[in-house]
This record gives C-alpha cells, sequence and structure tokens, in this order.
C-alpha cells in the first residue's frame, strides 16, 4: 500500500470518526447506536495502519483474497446492525401501539366521566354517558 | 334504553353486556349509516367506535351523534384498532364483543343469529362466512383463491375447516375478550387469531352472512400486498403453531 493511499485512507476513517462524534455530541443519535460505527471506522484504521491483519485471518479463515474477506465481514457486520435496528423498530412499535391505546381509553374515560358531571350540557352531549348513545341520529 | 341495553340470554335468564366494536378509518360516508343499522338492528348491544387515526370527519360525527368513541392519536392498523376495542370491552366487563367493520359491509341484521349461534354452541368465536351459502358480495377472484389457500393452511394446521378465515365480522366471549386485549395480532390479524385459538383447543364456528361491497373508504389490503399477504400469513400461521406449546 502506497504512501500516498494510506494518507488517504486515514483522512477518510478521521473525517467520519468527526463526523460521528459530532452526530452524538449535538444529540441527533444515541451513543448506542453510534457505537458498532465508531468501532467500525477504528478497526478500518487499524487495517489501514497495518493491512498485514487482513492477510493473516485471510490464511485463518482459508479464504483466498483478501478482498473476499472483507466483503464478507462487511456484509455480517452490517446485517447485525440493521437487525439490531429491526428489533429496536419492532420494540418501539410495541411501545407506541401501547401508549396509543392506553390514551384512547383514558380519553374516553375522562370523557365520560366529564358528561356525567355537567349533565345536558350543549346539543352534542350526551347527558348519561354512552348509555344513551345515538339518541340524536338523524 | 337502559332496559333495553340487557337482554335475557338463552336459557340461562342471565343477563349479558354485548358490545359492537367498530373499527372506523375515514369512514364518514358509511359510518351514520351504520349507526343508524345497529340502533334499529341490534339496540341491546353497547357501541364503541374505535377512531384509528382518520383524516376526515369521522370523529366528529361519532361524537356529534352521542357514540362513545376511542381516539387513537395514530393510525395502528386493523389489529391496533380492534385490540383497543377488545381492551375496552375487557375493562367495562362485557361478555360479548363483536367486530362490526366502519365501511358498512358487515350488516348488523346478523349479530342476533350470531349471538344465538355462540350461545347454543358455547363456541368461542362466530365468524360471519360470506362462503357458506355464497350469497352477497364474494369478493374478487384473486382474493377468493387466497382465501381458500388460508383455509387449506388452517385446515392443514389445525384440522378443522374455516371457510372465511379473513372475515372481520367475528363475535366472541368473554375468554377471547380477555386474551385479544392483551395479545392480538397487528396487521391482517382475521386468519392468524383463528389459527392459534383453534390451535389452543377453542371452538370457532361460522354462520352463512351476506356481505355487503364496501360503500366507500378502502380495503386495509392494498394492491402491493397482494404477494406480501398470503407470505405474511402462511408464516404467521406456521409459527403460531411453533410458539406456547
Amino acid at each position: 500500500m502506497s504512501i500516498r493511499l494510506k494518507v488517504f485512507l486515514f483522512t477518510v476513517w478521521f473525517l467520519i470518526f468527526l463526523l460521528l462524534l459530532r452526530t452524538v455530541k449535538r444529540k441527533k443519535a444515541d451513543i448506542r447506536f453510534v457505537l458498532p460505527w465508531l468501532l467500525l471506522d477504528i478497526a478500518l484504521a487499524g487495517v489501514t495502519a497495518f493491512p498485514g491483519i487482513l492477510s493473516a485471518f485471510c490464511r485463518m479463515f482459508g479464504i483466498e483474497t483478501p478482498s473476499n474477506m472483507l466483503f464478507f465481514f462487511a456484509l455480517v457486520f452490517l446485517g447485525m446492525i440493521v437487525f439490531s435496528l429491526s428489533l429496536s423498530l419492532s420494540r418501539q412499535n410495541a411501545e407506541i401501539r401501547e401508549l396509543t391505546q392506553r390514551l384512547a381509553l383514558r380519553e374516553q374515560e375522562e370523557r365520560k366521566a366529564e358528561q356525567r358531571q355537567k349533565p345536558e350540557h350543549g346539543p352534542d352531549r350526551e347527558p348519561k354517558g354512552e348509555k344513551s348513545k345515538g339518541e340524536k341520529l338523524p | 334504553m337502559v332496559e333495553s341495553d340487557r337482554t335475557r340470554a338463552g336459557s340461562e335468564n342471565r343477563i349479558l353486556k354485548k358490545l359492537v366494536i367498530i373499527p372506523a378509518y375515514n369512514e364518514e360516508k358509511s359510518i351514520l349509516n351504520l349507526f343508524r343499522e345497529l340502533r334499529e338492528q341490534a339496540p341491546d348491544f353497547d357501541i364503541i367506535a374505535v377512531n384509528d387515526g382518520s383524516e376526515d370527519g369521522t370523529l366528529r360525527l361519532c361524537r356529534e351523534n352521542g357514540i362513545p368513541v376511542l381516539d387513537l392519536a395514530v393510525n395502528l392498523g386493523i389489529g391496533g384498532a380492534m385490540q383497543t376495542g377488545y381492551r375496552y370491552a375487557a375493562l367495562n366487563g362485557y361478555e360479548i364483543a363483536v367486530q362490526v367493520d366502519g365501511d358498512g359491509q358487515h350488516d348488523p341484521t346478523f349479530l342476533r343469529e350470531m349471538l344465538k349461534k355462540l350461545l347454543s354452541e358455547n363456541a368461542d368465536m362466530v365468524i360471519g362466512s360470506r362462503f357458506l351459502e355464497g350469497k352477497g358480495y364474494q369478493s374478487t377472484a384473486l382474493r377468493r383463491w387466497g382465501i381458500r389457500y388460508l383455509s387449506g393452511l388452517i385446515r392443514l394446521v389445525t384440522g378443522i375447516r374455516i371457510t372465511d378465515p379473513t372475515s372481520g365480522f367475528r363475535m366472541v366471549n368473554r375468554r377471547l375478550i380477555e386474551r385479544f386485549a392483551s395479545d392480538y395480532p397487528q396487521d391482517y390479524p382475521e386468519p392468524e387469531s383463528v389459527a392459534g385459538l383453534l390451535r389452543q383447543g377453542g371452538k370457532a364456528v361460522e354462520i352463512p352472512v351476506r356481505m355487503r361491497e364496501r360503500g366507500s373508504g378502502s380495503s386495509s389490503i392494498g394492491p402491493g400486498a397482494s404477494i406480501y399477504y398470503p407470505l405474511k400469513m402462511t408464516a404467521a400461521i406456521l409459527l403460531e403453531r411453533m410458539r406456547r406449546q
């Protein structure tokens, strides 16, 4: 690897590192979600500094060329990150559902209680809660 | 009115609390008509509408007409909306709950028969089926084919034949109200919940109904879903079998 290429790559990894840190600092992203990307960035810098690591790993796993190995591990790593996002999304989906349902149930309770307190109040009120349902239907 | 909320049921002479749950997403054109029909055909049922984040006047129409409504702040889809209705039913001590879609495709005249069937067969769920007698709106050919496939799949997994597993027109007893309140499938919940019920030894029976073509609004199953839907249902029903053995 030429010095020129190394310098170029280090600059890229460094800029990405700064960018990642900035998003955390500005609270645009949670450190928990940025951490994998930070680790990936550091690992890439490590490989750039010591390219010998790659060929050593290749021999270890019996993979023919370093580029194949990189593709494989990149896929696995990105897959892991995306899947963890799927899990997180599912959990949040369930949380939003629970909150929405509770809010709707509570609002309805409050409305019913309110209408019981002030009977015969306005044309669109129902005097006895839901018991009088539909009495003003066309 | 207060008296008619209660009904003597079957030979047990027991008073049953019954609830119609109306999931409604943008149904301002059809929902008033449905309220009127319910008042005429099923005055002994209480009503709760679930406004699933409609962008039209659905919520306003419910309020103006004194229909109690659970207003979901964001759109949860049919599964989340129905679960809210079941939670309401569970909280308020209802013993029978029936889903009647806000688009008017479910005819309230059948509620009486469904109730009779539920009580006489001591079933957990009564499903209004379009296909038992083949009368009324029969859906499109593609969907009928999909429904037949689901029906076959459920039979394979549970050994029981349900002719219309996608029907949302279904009445359930207290046991299922409680179960659905705590756990209900989210998208396309109907076939999955029937399969789950049957596999756990519950009893689901069907009665023939005539369904109407939706007066307005749009199906929760869009065109892009026609490939996704059968795949998802197959996975869901097979996974259901593996879960909670």
